[in-house]
């Protein structure tokens, strides 16, 4: 493959032997029953891993033909990845149908806003508006999964463990992608030389390291069940949240007049 | 080479990292569940029932005796413990206030529906509580006197409002209804 050096190449072999891994276990243990949307996330990566290929043999790696098809199978992909991201969030929240209520919403606010800044960053600098974008997905993708993880731990929801995992990887993965590109770019600007081959090891490595601990944790079964729990009333929550408020919030006046503030 | 805002965008996802790592970490206590009616007690506030213990250590006759007939060194010395005594009264407010939090976070987590603005106001509350906190307790650390805020602070959580009792006395029902069930 023209343009590719060898270690890349070693690479991205490497990673479609372990997504191959990952989407066996998936068929293996069953889980393709219950994680329909990430099994065809995985699966949808390996296509877009052979299409690259293909791609790449025919038109080289710098063409604008490659270029234009590369970043057109990326966008599917990435959203592949949200898909699969809501559908393992929804498996987690869902039973929870108050606080699903509030994680989606929290889902759609963050990813907003960030998308919306990286919009704007992306504008500005037309040379690089595709990879700004994509960075700005990834971040966008990662603040959403953490405020929803971090909203999950403070209402105290289990999340089975290996759900953890793929989020876990999930948001690693984008953060890593976020970083790359923010220093790529720094060392595209300052013309280093093994730019290209940084940028393609530093995206490939992080991958590999997410699909093997995916590998992992996915030998595990899932939950047989879905956990339903037995939910309360409404007048439940409308009765005793205003009165723990009322306590809170006088406790908190009280704790203002003992500093005098 | 590395521009402010190269550095802030790291920064940022580090801390992201971070904050992953931190949300995704086992909890060191098992979730809440709804607990059986009977254990329902212990979600009210159980510190404030020592209320007049507390009182009556702090009370402002004994003070006055002290001043009076005993040495400084004695009255220097009762103060000190009675600080002592203070700050660890104020532990048990904080674990009070924990207390009535929990109850909020169960109720809100197994509720079919919750109200935005309702979950936004209690995360503030409890994130001001504990900056409040952490300043009386460093306020009772280097010698100030907020022993009679906490007094008017303990009866404030000990009077439990009856409707609140009678929403847990509900939530207890609740409970052994589903216990009978599964």
């Amino acid at each position: 493959m023209t343009g590719l050096a060898r270690s890349v190449q070693w690479l991205w072999a490497l990673t479609v032997i372990v997504q191959m891994a990952v989407l066996g276990l998936i068929f293996l243990k069953g889980h393709f029953r219950r994680l329909p949307l990430f099994t065809a996330y995985i699966a949808l990566n390996l296509c877009q891993a052979g299409f690259l290929f293909v791609i790449y043999l025919r038109s080289g790696f710098h063409s604008y033909t490659t270029f234009l098809l590369a970043w057109t199978s990326e966008a599917i992909t990435l959203l592949a990845r949200v898909l699969a991201t809501t559908e393992l969030l929804g498996l987690v929240l869902r039973p929870y149908r108050g606080i699903w209520a509030l994680g989606w919403r929290v889902l759609a606010v963050t990813s907003i806003v960030v998308l919306m800044f990286a919009g704007a960053e992306a504008g500005r600098d037309m040379k690089w508006a595709i990879m700004l974008a994509d960075r700005g997905f990834h971040l966008a993708l990662a603040v959403a999964l953490v405020s929803v993880l971090l909203l999950a731990r403070y209402y105290s929801v289990p999340v089975h463990r290996v759900y953890k995992t793929i989020l876990g990887g999930f948001c690693f993965y984008s953060c890593t992608v976020s970083l790359t590109t923010t220093f790529s770019r720094t060392f595209f600007l300052h013309k280093f030389a093994l730019y290209e081959a940084l940028w393609n090891a530093a995206t490939l490595l992080p991958y590999i390291a997410v699909q093997v601990v995916w590998a992992l944790a996915l030998r595990s079964s899932l939950p047989v069940t879905e956990e339903r729990p037995a939910l309360l009333p409404t007048s439940v929550y409308n009765e005793v949240t205003p009165l723990v408020h009322a306590r809170l919030r006088l406790l908190n006046d009280r704790l203002v007049e003992m500093l005098h503030i | 080479m590395w521009n402010a805002y190269t550095l802030l965008f790291v920064v940022f996802v580090a801390l992201l990292l971070g904050l992953l790592a931190w949300a995704l970490r086992r909890p060191s206590r098992r979730p809440p569940a709804l607990p059986a009616s009977a254990s329902l007690d212990e979600l009210g506030p159980i510190h404030c029932q020592h209320f007049l213990i507390f009182q009556q250590v702090f009370a402002a006759g004994d003070r006055k005796y002290l001043a009076r007939h005993a040495s400084r060194r004695l009255c220097r010395r009762v103060r000190a413990e009675r600080r002592h005594v203070a700050k660890q009264f104020l532990a048990g407010l904080g674990e009070d206030f924990a207390r009535l939090n929990h109850l909020a976070v169960i109720v809100a987590r197994l509720s079919p529906k919750v109200e935005r603005r309702a979950e936004w106001r209690r995360f503030r509350l409890v994130a001001r509580f504990q900056l409040l906190y952490a300043f009386v307790w460093l306020d009772l650390a280097l010698g100030g006197s907020a022993v009679r805020e906490i007094v008017q602070l303990t009866r404030l959580i000990g009077s439990t409002s009856s409707r609140l009792e009678a929403a847990i006395y509900e939530l207890g029902k609740f409970a052994t209804r589903q216990a009978e069930t599964t």
